[in-house]
């Protein structure tokens, strides 16, 4: 893909939905900023980290807070002029292109409109390559980039900056603040290059996203191999089948965990969820987890869904797709296996001999 | 001395029925499709020979508005509070094209909003409002107006319609957004601005409608039915023409359940097209989870589940009627439409194929109950969780009892609960809703 433009917002904020991992936002905001600020300033350019200078400096760019508060209080139109400015002031240099931090439906969108309001290229490529829930879990920091300077700009021109400090701290620190913005917040971090980037090598993030919404887009969901052309799109795989029985929330170390129980033709299974899903099991034997994707897709639609507006008897499908190798090394692991979340158990890839319930 | 009556009238497929206090039906009139207005079916019930002295209420089943109404709608004013947050996307600046330049009128964004707490975001800049309202005179034939974390506080959505509505006089409707019970800034807007669109010819549907009925007799009431298959006063409904979108698919699922003699049922209708599956528990639709969309655009309002199946799959009908009665395994079956024929009883299932099926929107809109829904976020800051699904309850209580319920007579189910996610904040998102008969009047 070279540019965005308003014919290829649709695919791409839902292919991006399929990296939220059930989390990430619901994708129609995400649509919506993009189609107006296409529409402004019209296609966003998607360029490569090598057509830079490797010391060019670009700007990564995710949207911090909680996705219930930025559906009624989305972003400024000054928000990104304050962070490009901030951003450029600290570093003596002007910002070449815009680097997303993490693929998702509001964050694949508020990097591409952010790259069209100021006027610069989108990089086609991410941090993360799905969505994790915290600033400092990117491939970037695993291969021992620092996470600070981080700025976070509010929507009313507030400033905050946090120059320097232990990764996981300045997470916490982020989260902190968010409060005060109104849970609504343009984040950048990591003074980064575009020979960082492309050493890094996370590339064709956008372009995944595009391909894997066209995909989506051709799901029949009355057939039995009805979703073929999205799990070939996605190296992904069905896990089960089913309806759901409950959904239950409870508030623990101050992240929201909860789980999700469906009833199968082969009995309970069960997704344990905070931001996203990150464990899905049954009747005891774990499945897939996290660091892998597990995403939820409506049986009567085809269409991937977010976690926490699921209802009770609604039919869905448990797809599990692959993630970038490195958070599957050791390290990658110890910053985003079950055990960073809180779950005592090994990671789990999913073996396509366990599949049930599938129609 | 004669019971009292309730009157459905389905002007989608043109029946209209006449029940007593007992719910038989005492009165039927076929019409036909496509042709007969609401009020020709009325006039034609009450012809049948019922006594229109006798009539408490009419609930109606309109039509659902053609997009080609919203398009020759009224010009709408569109007033956003909250700048300088959601600046990066305008009211509108989304919306497919061809509909936003056919309806558009004034566009502006103005300071005020509040916080998801209910904090102030900045106080309200009512000379901007003024100035807009200036604008749309003899620019926007109604006006909507949508603010920032507008359910959590409607403050300053009440106060910029208070000034818009002072300087645009009585005949310029003026739909805020916080009338409809949805979370998400552009979801309430968009219903607000659909609505207004829509008021004019709302008004000239409604208003022949009420003649009607003031005709026959003036002690009656009129509510139209919502897409969920509850009761909307007419006064609101004038307001809210997107509020009864699609209330003939979930009336038909209530008023097959009544005809099979239950109000717990899962139900089928069978058309030379395709099947259509629901369920109602007493008295409820399952939400799907979805949003409603109009003309590409998508509103606040939720959609009852109702699973579409093409006549081509039986196999799949088969699997769509076990999950609806997954859980349920004594949940009957109700077989209605004019194919029911066609499908064979389910095994190992009671199956129910009530006679005079034809009638069951009507008779569901005739049973009608009236409901309230509350689904935002609830700050839990000062009382605690507890609190907070007090108040939630108390407000569905309170939005069912405006809707016409009876307040003696409440029911509930039971409150969701959302946390927040990313960001942990002692705040949740609460649905609950209140739902019960409608309020009789007392007869001397």
């Amino acid at each position: 893909m070279k540019h965005v433009a308003e014919a290829a917002i649709d695919d791409v904020v839902r292919g991006a939905v399929h990296f939220g991992s059930g989390g990430g936002g619901d994708p129609y905001l995400g649509q919506q900023l993009l189609t107006a600020a296409v529409r402004r300033h019209g296609p966003v350019p998607l360029v490569a980290a090598d057509e830079f200078a490797p010391d060019a400096l670009v700007l990564p760019v995710v949207s911090g807070g909680t996705p219930d508060a930025l559906i009624e209080k989305a972003h400024s139109a000054a928000e990104a002029e304050t962070l490009r400015s901030a951003v450029e002031a600290r570093a003596g240099r002007e910002c070449a292109a815009v680097l997303p931090v993490q693929l998702g439906s509001v964050n694949v969108a508020v990097a591409l409109v952010v790259a069209a309001e100021l006027g610069l290229p989108c990089l086609d490529l991410d941090l993360m390559r799905r969505t994790l829930p915290s600033i400092d879990m990117t491939l970037l920091r695993l291969a021992g980039h620092p996470v600070p300077p981080i700025t976070v700009v509010g929507g009313a021109g507030v400033v905050a900056e946090f120059s320097s400090g232990a990764d996981t701290v300045l997470g916490e620190l982020v989260r902190a603040v968010m409060p005060g913005l109104g849970l609504v917040a343009l984040i950048s971090a990591y003074r980064v290059t575009a020979g960082d980037c492309a050493r890094l090598g996370a590339a064709g993030s956008i372009s995944a996203c595009a391909r894997i919404g066209a995909a989506l887009a051709d799901v029949s969901p009355a057939r039995p191999d009805g979703y073929d052309p999205y799990l070939s799109a996605c190296g992904g795989r069905l896990v089960c089948s089913g309806t759901v029985a409950e959904i239950a929330q409870y508030s623990a170390d101050g992240w929201p965990r909860g789980v999700v129980s469906l009833q199968t033709s082969g009995g309970y299974a069960r997704i344990d969820f905070q931001n996203e899903n990150l464990i899905v099991s049954r009747e005891g034997t774990v499945l897939a987890s996290v660091p892998d994707l597990i995403g939820l897709a409506d049986a009567d639609t085809g269409a991937l869904v977010q976690t926490v507006d699921l209802a009770v008897g609604q039919d869905v499908h448990v797809i599990t797709g692959p993630v970038d190798e490195r958070w599957h090394t050791p390290e990658g692991l110890a910053i985003v296996g079950p055990r960073a979340f809180g779950y005592d158990i090994d990671p789990v890839r999913f073996d396509s001999r366990l599949a049930v319930g599938s129609r | 001395m004669t019971s009292r009556l309730r009157v459905g009238v389905d002007a989608v497929s043109a029946r209209a029925v006449a029940l007593d206090e007992q719910d038989r039906i005492v009165a039927v009139h076929r019409g036909h499709p496509g042709g007969d207005s609401p009020s020709l079916l009325l006039g034609a019930l009450i012809a049948e020979g019922i006594d229109a002295a006798a009539v408490d209420r009419v609930v109606a089943i309109l039509p659902d508005h053609p997009v080609s109404d919203v398009v020759a709608g009224a010009r709408v004013g569109v007033l956003r509070i909250g700048a300088p947050a959601a600046t990066a996307l305008p009211p509108l600046a989304g919306w497919p094209a061809q509909l936003s330049g056919a309806l558009a009128g004034p566009v502006t964004m103005v300071r005020g909003g509040h916080e998801y707490d209910g904090r102030e975001s900045a106080p309200l800049d009512l000379a901007a409002v003024a100035a807009f309202a200036r604008g749309c005179a003899g620019n926007a034939e109604a006006v909507a107006v949508a603010a920032v974390h507008g359910l959590e506080n409607p403050d300053h959505e009440l106060r910029a319609a208070a000034v818009i509505a002072d300087e645009l006089g009585p005949d310029v409707p003026v739909i805020r957004g916080a009338e409809t019970e949805a979370l998400g800034l552009l979801e309430r807007e968009h219903t607000a601005v659909l609505d207004a669109a829509l008021a004019r010819s709302a008004r000239a549907r409604i208003g022949e409608l009420g003649a009607a009925v003031r005709a026959h007799n003036p002690d009656a009431d009129l509510y139209v039915l919502r897409g969920d298959g509850t009761v909307l006063p007419a006064l609101d409904a004038l307001r809210h023409a997107t509020a009864s979108l699609g209330s003939s698919g979930a009336a038909l699922v209530h008023g097959a359940a009544r005809l099979a003699g239950t109000r717990t049922a899962a139900v089928v209708e069978v058309t030379a097209r395709r099947a259509v599956v629901g369920t109602t528990h007493a008295g409820l639709l399952p939400d799907s989870g979805l949003r409603r969309e109009i003309a590409g655009v998508r509103t606040g309002l939720r959609t009852p589940r109702l699973t579409s199946v093409e006549r081509s799959g039986p196999s799949r009908l088969r699997a769509v009627l076990a999950r609806a009665r997954y859980g349920f395994d004594d949940l009957p079956v109700v077989i209605v439409g004019d194919r029911a024929a066609t499908l064979p009883d389910p095994p190992d299932v009671r199956v129910i194929r009530p006679p005079e099926a034809d009638l069951a929107a009507a008779v569901g809109a005739a049973v009608a109950e009236a409901a309230g829904t509350v689904d935002r976020i609830f700050w839990q800051g000062t009382g605690g969780r507890g609190d907070s699904v007090a108040r939630a309850r108390r407000l569905a209580r309170d939005a069912a009892i405006l809707a016409g319920a009876d307040p003696r007579s409440l029911r509930e189910s039971p409150v969701k609960e959302a946390l927040m996610t990313y960001v942990p904040v002692p705040a949740a998102r609460l649905r609950v809703t209140a739902i019960g008969p409608v309020l009789e009047p007392v007869t001397p």
